[in-house]
């Protein structure tokens, strides 16, 4: 009465299981309205990164027009006091929030998980030292922080991109060691481990698979903070002067004096694609966490 | 004399997957003074039909049939202001692994006497020193009632949920999986207090579990389901004795014997079923060592085999020897 | 709980050495740092012998490390290089300190409370549109990015409406014809940042607690006292709330982190009068021993807020005592 399962080869099986988990995870994901939203959103950004060249009339660096002219035809926002088209440096300016937020946020998160597995597997003292690191890191205000050290060594795309690394990883690693320190306890752990399986082996296949989750979502919210942060530097002027980042728009539109003359069209695109953009990361987020973390769902 | 009447209950669950169909067609019946006994594995509805009396259904649950009548009153129909007569004051329950039941930031005292003067009218005084009395009924010092859930053991904690239940003394309670989670030294001493405490206060008890032993030990009746069908309801004595229903006896075979000589545990092959889309006919059949043809086709009838018996399989006159207790297939 | 709190206490002292250590570091160890005094015009020749003696910038590292230390414990926190010898311990409190706080302190109390508020609804009635569009305003005020908002509402209210000022806020020194015309004017420059910042606290605080407590919709002992025919006010308020304010309280410790040099964005854009104002300038003008010394005092607040905390959540939550 009960059939005879045909037996899979292992990586075969492991394959399926991997491929079924994601389409399961899809399936479910496509109706939270709000993960789909933020979905949408971060994908119309990025083909417009990536299309760049291709929508945009002019070359954003340079100087193609009379400067500070309002919106018309042939300059959809109007030009900044250099003579740049705002439209074209709009368009370009996603590529370096884009770039920024995802390489910050892969560095903190790779930084956090590393500290925050050592800190939560091993335990004792390493754990004891870690976790001051950790919170002497938490108590440094990140915006304060960064104006100094940019201030210090540089105004470099690379400077800031591991400076914001160097000061969100705190939040990972906290979540990743809570993750390790319950897992640790799990019996398969320990019975991991009863078969003679080294500390290396245990961490790798077993206990980082399962704070794929955790790590995962902070990547996404770190995403937010690392543009937020970029955004709020280039503003305040430390910004790198080669690259045009939608932060930095806006610092060149405070010089020109856009507020205090009502130039809408100059200060208003700016601020909106940010806070689109990081929305669209933070919708993903909200997304995220209603899938993997089941709470009643109900239809 | 029947206190609470069960009539063609079906509960579902409405999620992202599908309809669960936790329960259909549940039908029986608890007396004044009865000890029912509810059982069956894991994920086979008993919680569900528990849920459903209290009309404590998660938002994804819903009754889409049934009557449910306590006193000749019909619960179903019930609206949620108007469970406040009923819920605690008349069917209380008492849930499973006490562990997270108790408000960790409350102390137990608290827990008890809010749902007192919440309920009756009695002042707050009054309230503790009724919480006092249930301290020493159910077994724990009245002098710990100011202190908090984890400072108990689980043992004490079940007991802690047990005086909460019978707080403002009602008809029946329902105990669901109340001893799982305990060493079976201890769960002895709270299936005593149970008893003791049925008797005390001529409660009705439904007891819901999965431990046939501890049905044994506390039941008058005994209703036993499978993949929210109610299989089998008879009482205790006869039901251990002869089985009527295939998954009856293979139930009671799984369960070692402590007396006798040693023979191999008969388990039941095979897994439960999905409930979004259970198996045709009698759910039991593809488990179902005798099943035949008509058993996927059509779902057999709940009916009344012999004065107080009910099963619902297709053979159950064909297969009323060959059940009885020591024939095993 | 004796052990409890010596624990924390300790742990909170490691910190603090940790944090200070770090604190002069970045200062001494960066590219052109103190050194600067040594050669930097600004500072009259007087003064630089004073300063060079003082922190000993002539000795080895070490030895300034020590003497940071012990000039640390009796006050002494250097001498800006900015404000020509002025004390940098003068530069910082006073005047500036108040507006920070007060601009920080109520626009955390405010989005907490508000947030809070809106936030336990939003839980509680889960995904009708009293949720879902919470839900979507938070989520979009979390991305907010301050300095824009900050700049919309000087635009929208300032230049469009005239309702807000937009230059700088008055100097310490001007003189008033009475308290309630200074108090009046004073509002008036404080409520541009007041909601900028209130705003984007407030997305954060909600979907936090809106998160807490669908959790602990999840456990046992909500069924509970759903069983017990408890009041659904009483259930929400009294046995959800207690266990969701642990969390919120964690969080509040940290973003006090904030209340000293938290709206550096802010008060740029609206030139309010603050620390954060002063930490834009003084990083302009790489005046260093200001710096440090806003750094320290806000180390200082965020470790006494994180223990204060740790003590509250103690007494809240019965099972840290034993």
């Amino acid at each position: 009465m009960i059939k005879q399962e045909k037996t899979i080869p292992i990586r075969k099986f492991y394959k399926n299981m991997l491929w079924k988990k994601a389409k399961s995870f899809w399936v479910t994901y496509k109706t939270t309205k709000i993960g789909l939203t933020g979905l949408i959103m971060v994908l119309s950004f990025m083909f417009m990164a990536i299309f760049a060249p291709f929508i945009t009339p002019y070359n954003p660096m340079k100087s193609v027009g009379e400067p500070l002219l309002p919106p018309s035809p042939s300059y959809l926002l109007g030009t900044d006091q250099l003579g740049r088209d705002i439209f074209s440096g709009l368009i370009y300016g996603t590529r370096i929030s884009l770039m920024v937020g995802a390489l910050a946020s892969a560095i903190s998160v790779l930084i956090g998980t590393m500290i925050g597995i050592i800190s939560g597997y091993y335990g004792g003292l390493r754990d004891s030292l870690l976790m001051r690191i950790t919170d002497t890191f938490i108590i440094l205000p990140t915006l304060p922080m960064m104006l100094i050290l940019v201030s210090f060594l540089g105004s470099g795309i690379h400077v800031i991109i591991i400076v914001t690394a160097v000061l969100v990883w705190t939040g990972t690693a906290r979540m990743v060691r809570s993750q390790a320190l319950s897992l640790k306890e799990r019996p398969f752990v320990e019975a991991t481990r009863a078969v003679g399986a080294h500390d290396f082996r245990i961490i790798f296949r077993h206990i980082l698979p399962n704070t794929f989750p955790v790590i995962f979502a902070n990547a996404i919210l770190g995403i937010v903070d690392a543009i937020l942060a970029e955004a709020g530097i280039s503003f305040l002027g430390y910004g790198d002067p080669f690259y045009l980042s939608w932060g930095m728009i806006l610092n060149y539109a405070q010089k020109a004096g856009a507020l205090v003359t009502g130039r809408y069209w100059y200060m208003i695109p700016p601020g909106l694609c940010i806070m689109l953009l990081t929305a669209g990361f933070a919708f993903i987020s909200h997304g995220l966490d209603q899938v993997l973390n089941p709470r009643l769902r109900r239809r | 004399m029947t206190l609470l009447h069960v009539q063609d209950l079906s509960t579902h669950y409405f999620i992202r997957e599908g309809t669960v169909k936790a329960a259909d067609d549940i039908s029986f019946g608890i007396k004044e003074r009865e000890a029912f006994g509810l059982a069956g594995e894991s994920g086979c509805g008993k919680t569900t039909v528990a849920l459903s009396i209290m009309k404590l259904l998660p938002p994804a649950g819903r009754i889409i049939k049934g009557e449910i009548l306590l006193d000749e009153e019909d619960l179903v129909s019930k609206k949620e202001e108007e469970m406040g007569t009923v819920r605690w004051k008349k069917i209380s329950m008492v849930f499973q692994g006490a562990m997270n039941a108790l408000n960790p930031v409350i102390n137990v005292g608290e827990q008890i006497a809010e749902a007192i003067i919440t309920k009756e009218n009695i002042s707050k005084g009054d309230a503790w020193s009724r919480v006092k009395n249930l301290f020493e009924l159910v077994g724990l010092d009245p002098k710990r009632i100011k202190d908090y859930p984890h400072e108990f053991s689980g043992g004490m904690r079940q007991r802690v949920m047990i005086a909460m239940a019978l707080a403002c003394n009602p008809r029946l309670v329902i105990a669901d999986e109340p001893v799982t989670a305990l060493d079976v030294i201890v769960q002895g001493k709270i299936i005593e207090l149970l008893k003791e405490l049925q008797k005390k206060f001529d409660l009705s008890v439904m007891l819901i579990t999965h431990d046939l032993s501890v049905i044994a030990e506390v039941c008058n009746k005994v209703g036993i389901m499978y993949a929210g069908k109610l299989m089998e309801c008879a009482d205790a004595t006869g039901l251990f004795k002869s089985p009527r229903h295939p998954y009856t006896q293979r139930l009671i075979g799984a369960y070692p014997s402590v007396v006798g000589e040693k023979r191999r545990l008969n388990f039941i092959p095979g897994v439960p079923p999905d409930l979004i889309n259970p198996p045709s006919g009698c759910r039991f059949h593809p488990r179902c060592p005798y099943a035949k043809k008509e058993c996927p086709e059509t779902e057999p009838l709940y009916v009344e085999a012999e004065k107080g018996r009910f099963v619902a399989c297709h053979f159950v006159d064909e297969l009323k020897d060959v059940l009885k207790q020591g024939n095993n297939p | 709980m004796k052990d409890y709190i010596l624990r924390r206490a300790g742990q909170s002292i490691i910190t603090f050495f940790l944090a200070v250590t770090v604190n002069f570091f970045v200062f001494r160890m960066m590219p052109g740092s103190p050194l600067i005094a040594l050669i930097d015009p600004r500072v009259p020749p007087e003064s630089r012998l004073l300063i060079i003696d003082r922190f000993g910038l002539n000795r080895p590292l070490w030895e300034q490390f020590l003497l940071y230390f012990w000039n640390l414990f009796h006050g002494e926190f250097g001498i800006s290089f900015y404000y020509s010898n002025t004390p940098v311990v003068d530069v910082i409190l006073g005047r500036r300190l108040f507006n920070t706080v007060v601009l920080m302190g109520l626009s955390i109390a405010l989005a907490l409370i508000i947030g809070v508020i809106i936030g336990v609804k939003a839980a509680s009635k889960r995904g009708t549109k009293t949720d879902v569009s919470a839900t979507i305003f938070s989520l979009v005020t979390y991305s907010f990015p301050v300095f824009w908002i900050g700049l919309l509402v000087l635009l929208i209210f300032g230049y469009y409406l005239s309702l807000l000022p937009i230059g700088p806020t008055p100097a310490p020194g001007l003189r008033y014809a009475s308290f309630f015309e200074y108090a009046v004017d004073y509002l008036r420059y404080l409520i541009g940042p007041l909601i900028t910042l209130t705003l984007s606290f407030l997305g954060g605080y909600f979907l936090i607690m809106r998160n807490t407590i669908l959790d602990i919709f999840t456990e046992d002992y909500m069924l509970t006292a759903r069983a017990k025919g408890l009041s659904s006010r009483k259930i929400l308020y009294t046995h959800a709330m207690k266990n969701a304010m642990l969390p919120m309280i964690s969080i509040v410790a940290l973003h006090m982190t904030y209340l000293i040099g938290g709206a550096t964005m802010t008060e740029t854009v609206f030139s309010w009068y603050g620390l954060g104002l002063l930490i834009f300038e003084s990083v302009r003008a790489k005046d260093y021993p200001v710096l440090q010394g806003i750094f320290l005092l806000m180390t200082i607040v965020v470790i006494i807020s994180n223990f204060i905390a740790d003590l509250i959540y103690a007494y809240l939550d019965p099972r840290i005592r034993y």
